[in-house]
């Protein structure tokens, strides 16, 4: 069993009338990064507040290192954080900047240069010490205020979507070092994000919330592959998303009808006459101009005939955009090996959809 | 653009010398209104005073000899910068924690507060200090609540005493300070505050450590006002403490309006103003010192 550094326990926070978390649970294990991810306004900033101490909670219980540290002021809950603006402090150069917390904890002077040092050859910017906040770029920032609350060697770090003042490819860098330096240091990260590929990227496992409710917790592979809900499922990457009525179950798959088209699901566990949503990735489908057999025993179990409408073309991959049985859109993106093979608007494929591929949901009831 | 002729000039303030538009009525009421009295001042203070004619346009140092020559005329700068400094001071110290607290507060709270502090604003001078004239008067207000507490006993004399010039002084020019103080401080982003708390720094520390420094910008702008506003002010010296305590801008006035001698007064004014100019420049320097400004900049 792995050891819990950080637990939450039906936490509750409400702002006036707004209840922003209900019943929040949550464990975070020593050397993950636990990822919340969820639209704005879901309550994870609230959450990374309340472990800071920052906020208090209106119920609930913020368990660290197995003590429970509700009445801890935010100074004495060793806890790291960064910032979305960074908040650098901008009258201090960069070594007194990283030097602070040390100097807040009477560190000789001596062990302070050593420390400091060696954060700052840690996140590979080892001459800027005298610099001021304002001398530096956006992604040097982003390093030194991750130095800075790493050089009080805290017990968890909290990280507020400290990527979204980056630019788009300085992101995606940042994203990965990240990762490596907290990798080689091993230290347990609660990091909070609206951007689901950054999730997918830092993290051990994410917990996907909506309406201040952790919605599942699962490893970045199940969350994308294997999602709990049609909120998850649409929150994580792109879908397409037809509604539909369980009208067959078998042993090993069901099928669904969705307006004319019966697709064959591997998802268990629903019953015939029940009301469903069905959700499809786009890299999922395959396109084809033939049916590959013409034994009708043998043919591909979801394939159905469809009119190209649209292509995008981006390079390594082509998005499709289908019309199937003249009334769904589908959306199909593919890997562009060939020229030879990127469909024209107006063919007509078919569509390969393999059973497991297809996802099915309960009918939610308006929450998402 | 494209586009040409005045109108676009003003809207398109990033052309060439279209700045030139958008300062010139400013410049010019400066120029007139400030700068040629200005001029003409420091030129009448080398003249030489004259019985009848007022003045003699011929050049004379005698002016200035006549006031650095005089232990008289020291004592009186040296109370003007002790009225100008110590206003300044004490503003800044009473000011500073309202305005946090300002910066702090919310909602109906704020607006009462703010339009508390900002009263003496909407009160001319004359009367927001004849309200204290009154309150510092012998068996006024002030001496009947001392003497209830046991305090003082027999006629006080506060009204004439430097003291109660400088009360008065900080009163009346506390809304300019609060007005400065509190935008600053409010401009100091709470995640600072918040990282540091998690760096495990007290609260006097995030304040004498990230607040004041940031707020320096603030603190200086509020005392430059307040120093030389007090520093110059005529009104309230002549009602607190009429001529028991000399300072430049009565004297100034005097010589103006009662001995006409022009040429002392103008000497007199330009000496006053040089005197404010020099410790508005130390005060930049200490401050930009104290808070390494220039080296950085807010991010």
């Amino acid at each position: 069993m792995e050891q819990i550094v950080l637990q939450l326990e039906k936490l509750n926070k409400s702002f006036g009338n707004l209840h922003v978390l209900k019943d929040l649970d949550l464990e975070v294990a020593k050397g993950e990064v636990l990822t919340l991810l969820g639209p704005s306004g879901c309550g994870k900033t609230t959450t990374l507040n309340l472990v800071a101490g920052l906020i208090n909670p209106d119920s609930g219980k913020i368990i660290l290192r197995g003590e429970i540290v509700n009445a801890y002021s935010p100074q004495k809950r060793k806890v790291g954080m960064v910032f979305q603006s960074w908040a650098l402090f901008p009258h201090m150069t960069v070594y007194e900047n990283i030097a602070f917390g040390l100097k807040v904890k009477k560190w000789p002077k001596s062990k302070i240069d050593q420390k400091v040092r060696e954060m700052l050859s840690l996140i590979q910017l080892p001459n800027i010490q005298n610099k001021f906040p304002s001398q530096l770029s956006g992604g040097m920032r982003q390093r030194v205020a991750f130095a800075r609350a790493l050089a009080v060697e805290p017990d968890v770090l909290l990280l507020d979507e400290p990527f979204s003042n980056l630019d788009e490819l300085l992101r995606r860098q940042m994203e990965v070092e990240t990762r490596r330096l907290q990798q080689q240091i091993g230290i347990t990260t609660l990091f909070v994000t609206h951007n689901q590929e950054e999730a997918l990227v830092m993290s051990d496992r994410v917990a996907v919330m909506s309406n201040g409710k952790i919605v599942q917790v699962d490893t970045p592979l199940k969350v994308y592959n294997d999602p709990r809900t049609s909120f998850v499922c649409e929150f994580l990457g792109d879908a397409n998303i037809f509604e539909g009525q369980v009208s067959e179950v078998k042993a090993s798959h069901v099928l669904v009808e969705c307006g004319g088209v019966t697709f064959v699901s591997s998802r268990l566990g629903f019953n015939a006459g029940e009301e469903v949503t069905v959700a499809i990735r786009p890299e999922r489908i395959s396109l084809s101009r033939d049916t590959g057999s013409s034994d009708p025993a043998n043919l591909f179990p979801n394939m159905f005939p469809a009119r190209v409408s649209e292509v995008v073309y981006k390079g390594p991959t082509a998005v499709y955009s289908l019309i199937l049985k003249g009334v769904h859109n589908v959306v199909v993106t593919e890997q562009c090996l060939n020229p030879e093979e990127i469909k024209r608007p107006g063919e007509e494929v078919y569509l390969k959809i393999p059973p497991d591929a297809v996802l099915l949901f309960k009918k939610e009831r308006n929450n998402g | 653009m494209g586009k040409s002729g005045l109108v676009s000039r003003l809207v398109y303030p990033t052309r060439r010398y279209s700045w030139i538009i958008m300062i010139m009525p400013g410049l010019l009421v400066l120029v007139i209104f400030f700068l040629v009295p200005m001029v003409r001042l420091a030129q009448l203070a080398f003249y030489q005073p004259d019985p009848i004619w007022i003045y003699k346009p011929a050049f004379t140092l005698t002016n200035f000899a006549k006031f650095f020559s005089d232990p008289f005329y020291w004592g009186m700068i040296f109370n003007s910068l002790r009225v100008g400094l110590l206003t300044t001071v004490c503003t800044l110290l009473v000011g500073y924690p309202i305005a946090y607290y300002l910066s702090l507060s919310r909602g109906t709270e704020r607006t009462i507060l703010t339009a508390g502090f900002m009263l003496p604003l909407f009160v001319t001078m004359l009367v927001g200090t004849l309200g204290w004239y009154i309150l510092f008067l012998p068996f006024g207000l002030v001496q009947r609540i001392l003497q209830s507490l046991g305090l003082v006993s027999g006629p006080l004399r506060v009204l004439k005493t430097f003291t109660a010039l400088v009360v008065v002084l900080g009163y009346l020019h506390l809304p300019y300070a609060l007005l400065i103080l509190v935008s600053s401080i409010q401009s100091v982003p709470r995640e600072k505050i918040d990282a540091a708390r998690t760096l495990g720094a007290p609260t006097w520390m995030i304040f004498l450590k990230i607040v004041l420094p940031l707020t320096m910008p603030g603190i200086t702008s509020s005392a430059i006002l307040v120093f030389a506003l007090s520093s110059s002010s005529y009104l309230v010296p002549v009602l607190i403490t009429g001529q028991s305590i000399p300072l430049l801008p009565i004297a100034i006035w005097r010589y103006t309006n009662e001995t006409l001698n022009w040429p002392f007064a103008a000497a007199n004014a330009l000496i006053l103003f040089a005197i404010t100019i020099v410790v508005m420049y130390g005060l930049i320097l200490l401050t930009n010192r104290i808070s390494r400004r220039g080296k950085w900049e807010v991010v």
